[in-house]
């Protein structure tokens, strides 16, 4: 359902991602791995609409996405969490994912400012919406601290339940459970299988190898922007081309 | 009188691209725009007059002293206001506007001490007109040119040849890799600081025998230092050069030669319609957030 | 879960609102109508209508603003010539005059969404500049340097509200829906996609919120309210000129934002109550005036980086907030 086909995009003179093609199904967790600088984050950043690829498209169910500004994208059912935790510090939790949820806004401006029925009534819905967002992110204990005063864990799952606050199809998780201790990486984990359960698909960029083997059901395997590897865990592990591409070069 | 025109621009434009340059070498190490500039500016000019004409300091005295305590301004300002509030995270927009706050203070200042007056210089040189053949060329505007050259010709020799300018540079790319070099990066950034001050000093001094001193010549000039440097694409050296011989040039001709009402004019729409439509400048500056 | 969580406005609504509309009812008696008091009560209202504007744009979008006294100048020539030259009733030319004031605001966006920090802040200078020089120039429309004078006061039937007094409650009318569609706003949807722009526009525009869309909204809504600022100033004093909408506006209404604070309802009031009180004291200082703001302004950013309002965590005193309390 989402589909990349010979993507490409170089900076600078530098090719960050070469010729790259994927095909992710529905309901999934896959994973993309790499070492440092194979271009995993550029992808993440190609799929949501921040880079467009200079060569090949990429396509949501049926729909050539490629060019479309990353709202576009959001409001189509693709969200995603960003590397370097990028949460609104100054609003509450709360507020986080009430933001999260803006795609699926109806109301107008014109309707904000003069609170009408039918604008208090989406409010409320939202309100409620994202209530349930943080039970089940368990973060409902924080909801009017600032998000800039959350434990490091808790931000990161945070980012989650926010990208997950617009209903998406796909989310897109950049280092999920990056300088995570065990017990918040199992429970990231436990999340992202319940999020799957909830018929979602997900791809995540992760460097912790347990969490990977444990938690994907197909792997693609970066290095240099190309494709080097896919498959399913145990085949990957045993892969020589893999294997090589982490231990050389380092 | 196209030679003349073209001394008087090539002078302006100078004097221009000394300011500009004060404003790339800050955006570089500091990552903001420095709206005190152009009362920097004028203060050197009264400084230099008051050196120049009231102490009857000899020139080539008063242009380093000048510079010294422009210098000095520089540093102190980015040890106390700018390091301030960096260490206090202060959003950038903040620390921009507590520039322009300083400048408000400087200008209201001296207009307080010297009223709308605009002061003359006495002449610095024997002669008060250059002849050669039919044209005549003020000294002073052929000294602006020399001298501005020779400060960037010293900028560029001392930021690409010495150990401190290239430490400058270092420290004004990555902070913290230059700091990994043991480079000290408050101590660059100060120095960097007090150097663009002390470029922009020049220039009020080179600029008060031209046009004269007044409390109220900073904004504008400050106004147009930004243009050149925008132009030129901020945050590049040689680009805040170009850039502010261009504008010299676009204005001194369109004064000359259309028409000297609109002389501002010209300088302000440049420079909103390179924001608008180039805001990167000619030499790709950094513009856009993130 | 419904009384837990009600939106922002409506937890603090009963104290603020009832303070304000108190306090601001029965100030004029305070003063016993003096009309010189009531000219600064008046400017005060003015100075929160336009500040509160600036707020919209850079205390919740984050967007500077250093030329908005554009808007302000906008808003007074666009109702003096409405309504002086071409006779129009003042209840309509003020409305008009904020409408055109949004739609300049509109067009400022068109370069200004696509830019940051000082790139934004030259462009509004710029802007500002221009509008400055626009009305100083276009003698056949503003007359120029000379000004415009014999602005006239708003009338309805047979009413004129020439006393001051009067004058002061027609502004305050327009204040309170002002402040009250102010609140509406950041308390929603808009108001959240605005702050999130402020905070990490990157990812807002990764959260689904256009974001050229919603910083062109914050300046017209911003221009709007300074705009409508413009008009009742003009037909306050009845006389305006170019000398009024310099730069140095543009400095007050912004040091008057951060000194009483950003990004909540009581920090334009205070910042635009205690700077008007500066002002008029000032006024014998003349040049000393631009002087004291710089320093307040440089202070203010220094050491109270929040503003009044924060510094004294007013927000705290009247936000009875229910929102925190959960049963466990």
């Amino acid at each position: 359902m989402l589909k990349l086909c010979n993507v490409s995009i170089s900076f600078g003179g530098l090719t960050a991602v070469d010729k790259l093609s994927m095909e992710i199904e529905g309901n999934s967790i896959t994973a993309l791995i790499g070492p440092n600088g194979a271009g995993k984050t550029t992808v993440f950043n190609l799929i949501s609409g921040v880079f467009t690829p200079e060569e090949g498209i990429i396509e949501f169910n049926g729909r050539k996405i490629s060019g479309l500004k990353p709202y576009q994208i959001h409001a189509i059912g693709i969200a995603r969490t960003y590397q370097n935790i990028r949460l609104f510090n100054e609003m509450t939790v709360l507020e986080n994912i009430m933001v999260g949820q803006h795609s699926k806004k109806k109301c107008g401006v014109i309707q904000d400012m003069l609170r009408t029925k039918s604008q208090r009534k989406e409010e409320h819905k939202m309100l409620n919406n994202a209530m349930d967002i943080l039970e089940f992110i368990r973060l409902s204990d924080f909801i009017n601290e600032k998000a800039k005063n959350l434990p490091y864990g808790q931000q990161k799952k945070l980012e989650i339940g926010r990208a997950l606050a617009s209903d998406p199809e796909v989310l897109l998780l950049d280092e999920p459970v990056a300088g995570m201790n065990a017990t918040e990486k199992t429970e990231v984990m436990k999340l992202i299988f319940d999020i799957r359960k909830l018929g979602k698909t997900i791809i995540l960029v992760e460097h912790d190898m347990k969490v990977v083997m444990g938690i994907a059901d197909v792997i693609y395997v970066m290095d240099y922007g190309r494709l080097i590897a896919v498959g399913e865990a145990a085949k990957i592990q045993k892969d020589p081309i893999v294997i090589e591409a982490y231990l050389g070069g380092e | 009188m196209f030679t003349q025109v073209l001394v008087g621009a090539i002078a302006i434009g100078s004097i221009y691209g000394l300011v500009a340059l004060g404003y790339s070498l800050i955006y570089t190490a500091s990552g903001l725009m420095s709206f005190v500039q152009g009362e920097l500016l004028m203060l050197g000019s009264f400084m230099g007059l008051t050196f120049y004409k009231y102490l009857k300091i000899p020139f080539y005295f008063a242009l380093p002293l000048t510079m010294g305590c422009l210098f000095l301004i520089g540093v102190i300002i980015e040890r106390y206001i700018i390091r301030r509030l960096q260490k206090a995270k202060t959003n950038l927009i903040f620390i921009v506007v507590a520039t322009i706050a300083l400048s408000i203070i400087l200008k209201n200042f001296a207009m307080l001490a010297w009223g709308s007056n605009v002061f003359q210089f006495p002449p610095i040189f024997s002669v008060s007109l250059l002849k050669l053949g039919k044209v005549r060329i003020q000294p002073e505007s052929i000294m602006a040119i020399v001298i501005a050259l020779l400060v960037m010709i010293i900028l560029h020799l001392f930021m690409t040849k010495t150990r401190l300018g290239t430490s400058m540079r270092a420290a004004a790319q990555d902070p913290i890799a230059a700091k990994t070099m043991s480079i000290n990066v408050n101590r660059t950034t100060a120095l960097t600081w007090g150097i663009a001050s002390m470029l922009t000093g020049v220039g009020g001094i080179l600029i008060g025998p031209i046009y004269g001193v007044s409390a109220e010549m900073g904004t504008l000039i400050g106004t147009k230092g930004f243009a050149g440097a925008v132009i030129g694409g901020y945050g590049n050296m040689y680009g805040a050069i170009v850039g502010s011989l261009l504008l010299g040039i676009i204005e001194t001709f369109m004064a000359a030669y259309v028409s000297s009402m609109y002389k501002d004019f010209v300088s302000f729409f440049t420079l909103i319609i390179f924001l608008i439509f180039i805001p990167r400048g000619l030499f790709k500056g950094k513009v856009y957030g993130d | 879960m419904d009384n837990i969580l009600k939106p922002k406005s409506s937890s603090s609504f009963q104290i603020k609102w009832i303070m304000l509309i108190i306090l601001g009812g029965v100030l004029p008696f305070i003063f016993l109508g003096d009309p010189y008091v009531l000219i600064l009560l008046c400017t005060t209202e003015i100075s929160i209508i336009a500040v509160s504007g600036l707020d919209i744009l850079f205390g919740y979008c984050g967007q500077i603003s250093l030329g908005h006294a554009g808007f302000y100048c906008i808003g007074a020539y666009t109702s003096a010539i409405l309504s002086r030259n071409l006779g129009m009733p003042v209840f309509i030319t003020i409305p008009i005059a904020g409408f055109f004031a949004m739609i300049i605001g509109i067009l400022l966006a068109l370069p200004a969404a696509k830019l940051v920090h000082h790139f934004l802040a030259l462009v509004t200078i710029s802007f500002g500049e221009i509008i400055y020089l626009f009305v100083s120039q276009a003698r056949g429309l503003t007359e120029g340097y000379t000004g415009m004078n014999f602005i006239p006061r708003p009338k309805i039937g047979g009413i004129i509200f020439t006393s001051n007094t009067s004058y002061y409650y027609v502004i305050y009318g327009i204040l309170v829906i002002l402040l009250a569609l102010k609140q509406n706003l950041v308390a929603s949807g808009t108001g959240r996609a605005f702050v999130a722009i402020r905070e990490d526009a990157h990812a807002a525009n990764g959260m689904g919120i256009n974001i050229t869309k919603y910083k062109t909204m914050a300046f017209a809504i911003s221009a709007f309210y300074t705009g409508i600022a413009g008009a009742l100033y003009a037909h306050l004093i009845g006389f305006i000129s170019p000398e009024t909408f310099t730069s140095n506006q543009s400095t007050l209404f912004l040091t008057m934002l951060l000194f009483g604070g950003m990004g909540n309802f009581w920090g334009p009031i205070i910042g635009s109550a205690i700077l008007v009180i500066i002002t008029e004291f000032l006024q014998k200082l003349g040049s000393y005036q631009m002087l004291i703001y710089g320093a307040i302004l440089l202070l203010v950013i220094i050491y109270i980086p929040g503003g009044i309002s924060k510094g004294l965590n007013l927000q705290l005193f009247f936000k009875k907030s229910k929102r925190g309390k959960i049963a466990c």
